[in-house]
């Protein structure tokens, strides 16, 4: 039996988790830019955009960097586990 | 233990610590009121308990559940509607049919969505996203789109009463509130629970360390460890103090205890918590290792979801009613404490202990933000922003230890 927090298992679940804040990050942008103009909010509606963009921005760049983590992480542990046999 | 290395090892506790003293000082000590305290709690109780169940979801490899939210909404909604209608005649009575309704959904929920997953081999993505979808419409579909109010006593006493022992939960004291001298009650069961499992942490601590020099392990500094555990059994009586100042110990925290307990020793004790990271692993190597991968699967996403629906349940007595809307964006808060409390230095490691620091440190930014009365759209960007550090910290470490 495989130990736990074995590579794969670790490249999976940090792939999934970074993954999801990718998607959480593009949320709370969207969250923003509807929520401009609001009645209830003392933000002006051109920083209500400018942090929604930053936000969607971001989780770009963290999804990009999530799918290139994930290919070399999975890439290591395929020669750690051909190394451990 | 150098500094840095302690520093490492504890850096979402100190993180957790800093918010926490930063806070405080926003909201000129109200965080610190023991109503406020008390509220930190039950206002996150289904954070921590949902985040239990897409722990291990996420350790069968990265798999998520996207329905929880949709779930909680669902299992509410038919509870809400039973308890309105007080079908058993009696209100105890009816209170206890829909507990069992209402977790016995849930748990066909999960199964629905574990014989998919494990079983016909649909993506789990693409299974609870359409689980997502259709649970809601199910849900909004019986409450005909409208907020039912929740008036059954003893369900409300259930889920959302504090322990109360005759004799030792009403001594009253005077204390002074806005310059006036007032009689308050005092839980002093609440103080007396905090001390026993203070003592019992420390007895543990000497107790283990004694089992392991008995058997000639080699043992981790005292000075330590023993710190350690003095100080989390301070930070435990002060807190159940404060608790004990409002009313006492909150029902919903038996809940979410034990479900935290139950969930810490499946995945650390267990043989059936190492299934699940073994199929996460490797799934060939563990089938082939004569464990029944499609079991794993199932059970992960059937427990995820007898969780959602007792989510569903304490988030109803919480607020007082169920609409259309109740569990919306749920999965976001769950998976989020995941990685907040994950993305240590040591990258996404997946312990129960984890996710309850992440699920504690975005419980105290929520509660924080409530009290200083910041809008919406100023919450979401002080979310983004703490995600965006947790983001950062976590690129960072990982490109000093030479990775991507």
């Amino acid at each position: 039996m495989l130990e736990p927090h074995s590579p794969r298992s670790r490249a999976n679940v940090s792939a999934t988790l970074r993954g999801c804040v990718a998607l959480y990050l593009v949320w709370l942008g969207m969250q923003l830019i509807r929520g401009a103009g609001a009645p209830d909010t003392t933000m002006p509606v051109w920083l209500n955009w400018v942090f929604g963009i930053l936000l969607i921005l971001a989780a770009l760049g963290f999804g990009w960097y999530t799918l290139r983590r994930w290919l070399s992480d999975k890439a290591a542990a395929k020669i750690q586990e051909e190394e451990n046999e | 233990m150098k500094a840095k290395a302690l520093m490492k090892k504890y850096t979402m506790v100190i993180a957790l610590v800093v918010v926490f003293i930063l806070f405080a000082i926003l909201t000129s000590g109200r965080l610190l009121l023991p109503q406020n305290l008390s509220n930190l709690l039950l206002q996150n109780a289904y954070v921590l308990v949902m985040a239990c169940g897409m722990l291990l979801c996420i350790l069968t490899g990265g798999n998520i559940d996207l329905s929880i939210g949709s779930t909680v909404c669902l299992v509410g909604a038919i509870s809400a509607v039973l308890l309105k209608s007080n079908f058993a005649g009696d209100p105890t009575a009816t209170a206890l049919l829909v507990i069992l309704i209402g977790l016995a959904l849930a748990i066909l929920i999960g199964m629905w969505q574990g014989f998919l997953i494990g079983y016909v081999h649909i993506p789990p993505f693409i299974c609870t996203l359409a689980g997502m979808f259709l649970f809601r419409g199910i849900g909004r579909a019986i409450l005909d789109s409208k907020t039912v109010a929740i008036s059954n006593r003893p369900f409300l006493n259930i889920f959302g009463s504090y322990i109360s022992i005759p004799g030792l939960d009403d001594i009253e004291r005077i204390v002074e509130l806005k310059g006036r001298p007032q009689n308050q009650p005092i839980a002093y069961s609440a103080l007396i629970i905090g001390i026993l499992v203070a003592v019992f942490l420390v007895a543990r601590f000497f107790m283990s360390r004694a089992n392991k020099s008995k058997k000639g392990y080699k043992l981790d500094p005292l000075v330590p460890g023993l710190v350690r555990t003095l100080v989390i059994s301070a930070l435990l009586i002060y807190y159940t103090w404060k608790l004990a100042n409002y009313k006492g110990i909150p029902v919903m925290a038996i809940w979410v205890v034990a479900v935290v307990l139950i969930y810490n020793f499946i995945t650390s004790k267990t043989a059936l918590g190492r299934y699940f990271y073994a199929v996460g692993g490797n799934e060939k190597a563990t089938k082939l290792s004569g464990i029944d991968t499609r079991r794993v699967y199932f059970l992960a996403y059937t427990s995820m979801s007898m969780l959602a629906g007792l989510a569903g349940m304490l988030v109803a007595t919480r607020v007082g009613s169920v609409n259309g809307d109740t569990g919306n964006a749920f999965e976001m808060d769950a998976i989020g404490s995941c990685f907040i409390g994950g993305a240590s230095a040591y990258g996404g490691s997946g312990t129960v202990s984890g996710i309850m620091v992440g699920a504690i440190l975005l419980g105290i930014i929520n509660q924080g933000m409530s009290i200083i009365g910041l809008d919406n759209n100023w919450q979401y960007v002080v979310k983004g922003a703490v995600l965006l550090a947790a983001v950062v910290f976590d690129v960072v470490s990982n490109h000093k230890k030479g990775k991507g």
